[in-house]
């Protein structure tokens, strides 16, 4: 019986993914019960990347934050400091290419993905990336997202970790505006910390906020630009490529 | 607008059920999912008519959010992130609320 109306619907026994064969529904009036999640196909490829990373020994982060953030300046630093020598990059936004000719300048190797008109990237987007990038076997792979704070955090894209980033010039209350982003990463990143001087963001009070959304989640204070706090980072990223491997080995 | 891209997925999701004009699709949506449910039916009457469902409702059954408290174990119900058990503790798992679910559709009496 239908757990909906108890009308016998469920005697159709319909599985969308599977069985998409046409139905005689027959009887009046029809309904089917489906409870399929709506973005069960996106889901199901960044299942499958996720998998392709993981026979691979490749640690996919997925970098997302505002637009200015400096993310592309973050990943350029990260470059220039040699530490993984096969860091590979996806470079998410909707139209040029320039972010990936700003990485091959400091010496990285990326591929660019234009969204078009689409205000995030998808786990399609990244199978077709993956396949022109071909990353090396256990390597590090960084996917910086469209800058956008609301999008991107809805769709999986197959990646092991997940970073938000931000700049102190934003405001201090980005998070608290946009808590779907915040709260569901694994490390907030808070960048241009050389202009705090300048500007009237309250560091203490930012790092309540965080602490109510996302109490798990750590916090790297750096200034992409003059390399405050870069270390911290590749720390980070040293200590995550460890563990999961670890874990996938 | 990931709005508009949930539409496609929805539309996607409908593919294997348009051998019968649609007249009613039931969508569920957490109260802690991220979209904006106006915002959806919004666009669902945007490409309505191209994709030939003139005829079809979007109902959208707004779910509430729930989490399990880390600290005190107690399921407690949430209305935005952020907001702390009543045991004080912002440590928690949601385990509802965040819900996008095609739930179920109903088809034209022909």
């Amino acid at each position: 019986m239908c757990r909906d109306c108890g009308c016998g619907g469920g005697k159709y026994g319909v599985s969308p993914l599977k069985g998409a064969a046409p139905l005689d529904v027959g009887e009046k009036p029809a309904h089917l019960a489906l409870h399929v999640p709506l973005l069960a196909a996106n889901d199901k490829q960044a299942e499958q990347n996720r998998q392709w990373l993981n026979e691979r020994g490749i640690l996919c982060i997925n970098l997302m934050g505002t637009p200015g953030a400096g993310k592309t300046q973050l990943l350029q630093s990260t470059c220039e400091r040699g530490v993984f020598a096969d860091l590979a990059i996806l470079e998410g936004d909707q139209q040029t290419d320039n972010d990936a000719i700003r990485i091959a300048q400091s010496g990285g190797r990326a591929v660019q993905i234009n969204t078009g008109s689409g205000c995030h990237l998808d786990a399609e987007m990244i199978e077709e990336g993956l396949a022109a990038l071909c990353p090396k076997d256990n390597s590090l792979l960084i996917i910086e997202n469209v800058g956008n704070l609301v999008c991107p955090a809805l769709f999986d894209i197959g990646e092991h970790a997940r970073v938000a980033m931000m700049a102190v010039t934003d405001g201090e209350d980005k998070p608290q505006k946009y808590p779907h982003m915040f709260s569901q990463c694994d490390l907030i990143v808070l960048n241009k910390v050389d202009l705090l001087p300048y500007v009237d963001f309250d560091v203490d009070r930012f790092k309540t906020e965080l602490k109510r959304l996302n109490p798990r989640g750590e916090l790297i204070q750096l200034s992409a630009k003059s390399g405050e706090g870069i270390g911290t980072w590749l720390n980070w990223l040293t200590t995550r490529r460890q563990r999961d491997t670890a874990l996938l080995a | 607008m990931h709005e508009l891209s949930l539409v496609r997925a929805l539309l996607e999701n409908l593919m294997p059920y348009r051998h019968k004009p649609i007249s009613r699709v039931v969508l569920e949506v957490g109260a802690l999912s991220c979209v904006d449910g106006e915002r959806l039916a919004f666009c669902f009457d945007l490409v309505k008519a191209e994709a030939e469902l003139d005829e079809c409702e979007l109902v959208i059954e707004n779910k509430a959010a729930q989490a399990v408290c880390h600290q005190c174990r107690r399921h407690f119900a949430i209305n935005r992130y952020g907001e702390a058990c009543p045991c004080g503790s912002y440590d928690y798992q949601l385990n509802k609320g965040q819900e996008l679910m095609l739930k179920q559709i109903e088809f034209q009496d022909v």
